[in-house]
């Protein structure tokens, strides 16, 4: 069973972004979590942008709110974003890693550690090594990884450096990404109330 | 990056040898990131698993580096330019009689506190004020180094810039030194500081204070003490008080403390 979807992304991610998150079922009984590069100074407009499509309602989340299933939660600018027991996101100001805050390796190992062989994690287009490592330590946890194609993406640095040290469950053109985890949650989760009884 | 699996048990005994070794209890401090920090120190030190660890703590192999692998990174100075627009437009306007009172809790890094400095300066304040810079954490003061004159910064004109005060170069504030370092020079602003050891889990300052600045530090405490120390920096603020905190950061219950939310965009509680 599936507890949780985390996806990291940075330049050349936006379209891939939107089209998993409009076709995503409605009642997705899971919490997602995106952890995409950002301008740090932009506070405003990226959750309105990205749900101008989204099927499910995306929301930069405060320090040490509880998530729930069928929402989607981005990592605000310039904070680290981490996941704890209780359900709870926690934020952070540490220092910025692979120069980037949030950082996507911080946000998987963190999702990795917590969810374990629960956690499903996909990687998007980008031009730096954020979210490589962070790949591995999921699935070193027994997490399911998808990588985006190198040859569908934007800019393949970081999915091409995934693949130079995992080899991943899937590796998906960006149109087939959103029906993959559909197909995986479908077939490892029966229902919302079986999974929010576990949760 | 190497992950060290630090599970509950470990995780306790590492708080305990903390406290065996350097006397200081982290238990108020959010799992998660103590988790990080101590993955990060055992990284940068090449220590050989958790009982090498431990046994390097009880014995205080890491000095005062082991207290900065914990600071509370209040990252860049001028962090979110609209707050800090904010601060210059309630100066601008302020309308307190008497001498005003500022608390830096926790001013590990300077960053904020000297953010706060120029903005006086860059505002030519004349009117009397002290600052308090203290700190939250049961860590001694004298270890962190909080003197601003010997502080190497990290400048960022663009920040900076983004102020919209009439002085646009940051650069006037330092000197450089012969490694190419940013050092703040002093001034009379600098002399009012006053470094006082509290720590706001005990207790709330006795004189009150009109402003406190505890910019993203609620986010390295763990619930309940978060509570706490929100519960005692309200009890220390003046009628009409604010307290900045960050913007991701959120006070629950508010009115339970005497405090309203004055800036919902940049987090600002007043109180009563």
């Amino acid at each position: 069973m599936l507890k949780a979807l985390i996806i990291g992304g940075s330049a050349g991610s936006f379209q891939a972004v939107n089209n998993i998150l409009q076709n995503l079922p409605k009642d997705i009984p899971i919490p997602v979590f995106l952890i995409l590069h950002r301008l740090k100074h932009v506070r405003s407009g990226f959750v309105e942008a990205l749900s101008l499509k989204s099927n499910i309602p995306i929301s930069e989340p405060f320090d040490k709110q509880i998530f729930k299933c069928g929402n989607a939660y981005l990592a605000p600018a310039n904070y680290h974003m981490y996941f704890d027991i209780e359900n709870r996101i926690l934020l952070s100001t540490e220092e910025q890693v692979n120069h980037s805050r949030p950082s996507i390796d911080l946000s998987f190992m963190s999702a990795g550690y917590l969810f374990r062989d629960k956690l499903l994690a996909v990687i998007l287009s980008g031009a730096n090594k954020d979210g490589i490592n962070g790949m591995k330590t999921i699935q070193e946890f027994g997490g399911k990884t998808i990588v985006h194609n190198p040859a569908d993406c934007q800019v393949d640095t970081m999915t091409k450096g995934t693949l130079d040290i995992i080899s991943p469950d899937f590796i998906l053109d960006g149109e087939n990404i959103s029906k993959e985890i559909t197909k995986l949650i479908r077939n490892n989760n029966r229902t919302v109330n079986n999974f929010e009884n576990e949760f | 990056m190497e992950f060290y699996d630090i599970g509950v048990r470990e995780y306790n005994q590492i708080i305990n040898s903390v406290q065996v070794g350097y006397g200081f209890d982290f238990s108020y401090y959010s799992p998660a990131i103590f988790r990080r920090k101590i993955i990060g120190l055992m990284t940068y030190y090449k220590v050989d698993g958790l009982d090498d660890l431990m046994f390097r703590i009880e014995n205080c192999h890491f000095d005062d580096d082991f207290f900065r692998f914990f600071h509370v990174p209040t990252t860049e100075m001028f962090r979110d330019p609209s707050f800090w627009r904010k601060i210059i437009s309630l100066i601008r306007n302020n309308k307190v009689s008497g001498e005003m009172r500022i608390c830096f809790p926790g001013s590990v890094t300077g960053n904020e506190l000297l953010s706060f400095l120029i903005i006086l300066q860059e505002l030519q304040i004349q009117e009397p004020f002290e600052i308090i810079v203290s700190n939250p954490f049961p860590m001694p003061i004298n270890s962190l180094v909080m003197k601003l004159e010997k502080r190497k910064f990290k400048l960022s004109n663009s920040n900076f810039g983004r102020l919209e005060l009439k002085n646009t170069d940051i650069g006037k504030y330092f000197d450089k030194d012969n490694k190419g370092n940013f050092i703040f020079k002093r001034d009379d602003n600098t002399d009012r500081l006053k470094f006082v050891q509290h720590d706001f889990l005990r207790g709330p300052l006795v004189n009150k204070q009109n402003f406190i600045f505890f910019r993203n530090q609620l986010l390295y405490f763990m619930t309940p003490y978060d509570k706490q120390v929100t519960k005692h920096m309200a009890e220390s603020l003046m009628p009409e008080g604010m307290l900045f905190i960050g913007t991701k950061e959120r006070i629950e219950n508010p009115g339970n403390l005497q405090l309203e939310i004055i800036d919902t965009s940049e987090r600002i509680y007043q109180k009563k």
